[in-house]
């Protein structure tokens, strides 16, 4: 990074008097003051949406409020949102179909994306622009019309999946309605629409490995998965925890799939944290409870950063 | 020497790299993939176009006749019109505000060195990660009872600055520091002060990483979806949020929901296809050196 000195103020080099000492030193504090100027509108605009209303938040969290009353009738109850969590079975069923949720698609969209990035890094050292602006597609298409165009394909009667499987004879499923089936549709379709993610930043990884090393290891005899295992491999180590940890951070917070495909259902089967918080604030309208939903969540999404940057910043150290 | 400098004699799993031109077959290969891959896209394009029979058809048609009606009714009946002008104003807005703004911050972080300009910086990135279920629930009640900016364009282009404004912030402080000292210097030397200096020489050099952040902000900006759920209503309703009422009690419209999918996607495809190399840099978040 290029650091800037800050330009020196332009004095003459005649005897200077005491109003031109404090002059000067007035410029000097105003000159040093300028970084931290530039940052003030955007860290107030920051502050008064991120922090304030987190802070509002456990406030909130702490009350009981209709959302349809006005406002005076809300009231405190202390930790009750709390205490009400610990003994809330739905809460628990949302905790672990997160918990799944983010482990199978995090962990399907990195095998998938390695696979595909050890193929294509065979051929391309990175992916062309063409081939790049469509892989790229499931990534920036809108989450809800992947939630959409996904619910089509596996629909009962009229979708695709049904349909092609009946060419090789194997029976459709119920995907949607399906209890057992229902949670691996969510996975399957994040898992499409993330892939792309893994696989370029795998690919970049992987055509920033230096060949000297895999050259020398290979004439000293080693097989393919050696030479993987021990020079490509540790190479890659950052990018992978990079990628994991972006991914993980952002399953744990899905909401627009499960809302437009599943809406947490059937039953509970679907439910996650975002959508229980949403449920409880805004359709139950216990705006209390939903905070304190979302705060806790907040907490797990934070924690997982905190262990992130931990790792990536001794992983940078090695 | 990095393996994209040197010859590419070897992949990094050892094995023997061909050459780099693609062959014919190679092509093809990578052709039927991609429309295997996108293929639900494709599908959904195709249904769009289809009447009500034949999107409704078992087993399902891959030749028909194409009408635009679903387009006509989405357009038109339903208003998504007026929901894709809302969508236009409130992600161009956010982020030209997001660029903006964030561009002096990018700059401070980017080309001073300054105690605590890391940690700001970080802490900048970090308020991305809050969950935006958490963020609405207040919000929500400050905007409805407080401010009074439920379901204005003002209140939702603000809003959207959460996420907008620490990725533009992020992203363009790149941008600035890969500056050379030098040229700001020269500029000094010619008796620039220092937002000349800004003006004149850094941002003609900058302008590429504004826009593509602009872009960026854009597009998360148009995919926005809870935000849009509970604080738009009739006027200022966005189009993921206007896409979810074609699915209704009475069962699905499939028809009109895939047109109503597909105009939302159009923009986004257009962008994919132009500003890929961009795309890529920010999405892999410049973490492997290019």
């Amino acid at each position: 990074m290029n650091d800037a000195e800050l330009a020196p103020a332009r004095i003459s080099t005649e005897s200077v008097t005491p109003g031109q000492v404090q002059g000067l030193r007035w410029l000097k504090a105003k000159k040093q003051a300028v970084p931290y100027l530039l940052l003030v509108p955007t860290l107030a605009v920051l502050l008064a949406l991120t922090i304030y209303p987190l802070f509002y938040s456990i406030y909130l969290s702490l009350h009981q409020w209709d959302l349809g009353s006005p406002l005076h009738t809300m009231r405190w109850v202390g930790g009750r949102n709390f205490v009400r969590l610990l003994t809330d079975e739905t809460f628990r069923v949302a905790m672990r179909n997160t918990f799944v949720f983010v482990v199978a698609a995090v962990a399907g969209e990195f095998l998938l994306g390695l696979g595909l990035a050890l193929i294509a890094v065979r051929r391309i050292s990175r992916a062309e622009g063409v081939f790049r602006s469509f892989i790229l597609l499931p990534m920036i298409i809108t989450p809800i019309v992947v939630g959409m165009m996904w619910r089509l394909m596996y629909n009962y009667d009229l979708g695709m999946i049904n349909y092609f499987l009946s060419l090789v004879n194997i029976s459709g499923q119920s995907w949607l309605t399906d209890l057992r089936l229902v949670m691996l549709v969510v996975i399957l379709t994040d898992i499409w629409q993330w892939t792309p993610f893994m696989f370029l930043m795998l690919l970049a990884g992987l055509s920033a490995v230096p060949t000297e090393p895999i050259e020398a290891a290979r004439v000293d005899g080693a097989s393919s998965w050696q030479t993987f295992q021990h020079i490509t491999w540790p190479l890659l180590t950052p990018i992978v925890l990079v990628a994991i940890m972006i991914r993980s951070i952002d399953a744990v917070k899905v909401f627009d799939l499960v809302y437009i495909m599943t809406f947490g259902g059937p039953g509970n089967a679907t439910e996650t944290l975002s959508l229980y918080a949403y449920r409880m604030g805004f359709i139950r309208s216990d705006i209390g409870y939903g905070a304190a939903i979302a705060l806790l969540l907040t907490v797990i999404v934070t924690v997982l950063s905190i262990i992130a940057v931990r790792r990536l910043s001794r992983v940078n150290d090695d | 020497m990095v393996a994209s400098q040197k010859s590419r004699n070897w992949s990094p799993t050892g094995g023997r790299r061909r050459k780099v031109l693609l062959s014919s077959l190679e092509t093809g290969v990578l052709v039927i993939f991609l429309l295997i891959y996108l293929f639900p896209v494709i599908w959904q394009v195709l249904t769009s176009f289809k009447i009500q029979s034949d999107a409704y058809a078992i087993p399902p048609k891959w030749f028909f006749e194409p009408t635009l009606r679903n387009y006509r009714v989405v357009l038109l009946d339903r208003q998504m019109g007026r929901f894709l002008l809302n969508s236009v104003i409130i992600s161009i807005g956010s982020s030209v505000l997001a660029v903006g703004v964030g561009s002096l911050a990018a700059y401070s972080l980017g080309r001073f060195r300054f105690r605590g300009s890391n940690d700001i910086a970080f802490w900048i990135l970090s308020t991305r990660m809050a969950p935006a279920v958490a963020v609405i629930i207040p919000i929500f009640v400050m905007y409805r009872y407080h401010l009074h900016l439920y379901n204005t364009y003002l209140g939702m282009v603000l809003l959207y600055l959460v996420f907008n404004l620490p990725f533009a912030v992020w992203m363009m402080r790149g941008f600035f520091a890969e500056i050379p000292l030098e040229l700001e210097e020269a500029a000094f030397v010619d008796g620039a002060s220092r937002m000349q200096a800004l003006w004149h020489v850094l941002l003609p050099l900058v302008a590429p990483g504004l826009a593509a952040a602009a872009i960026f902000c854009t597009i998360m900006s148009w995919n926005e979806f809870l935000f849009a759920l509970i604080l738009t209503a009739d006027k200022t309703k966005t189009l993921p949020v206007a896409a979810t009422t074609f699915v209704g009690s009475m069962g699905v419209q499939w028809g009109e929901l895939c047109a109503a999918g597909t105009i939302i996607m159009i923009p986004l495809l257009a962008f994919a296809l132009l500003m890929q190399q961009h795309l890529v840099r920010g999405l892999t978040l410049g973490a492997v050196k290019e």
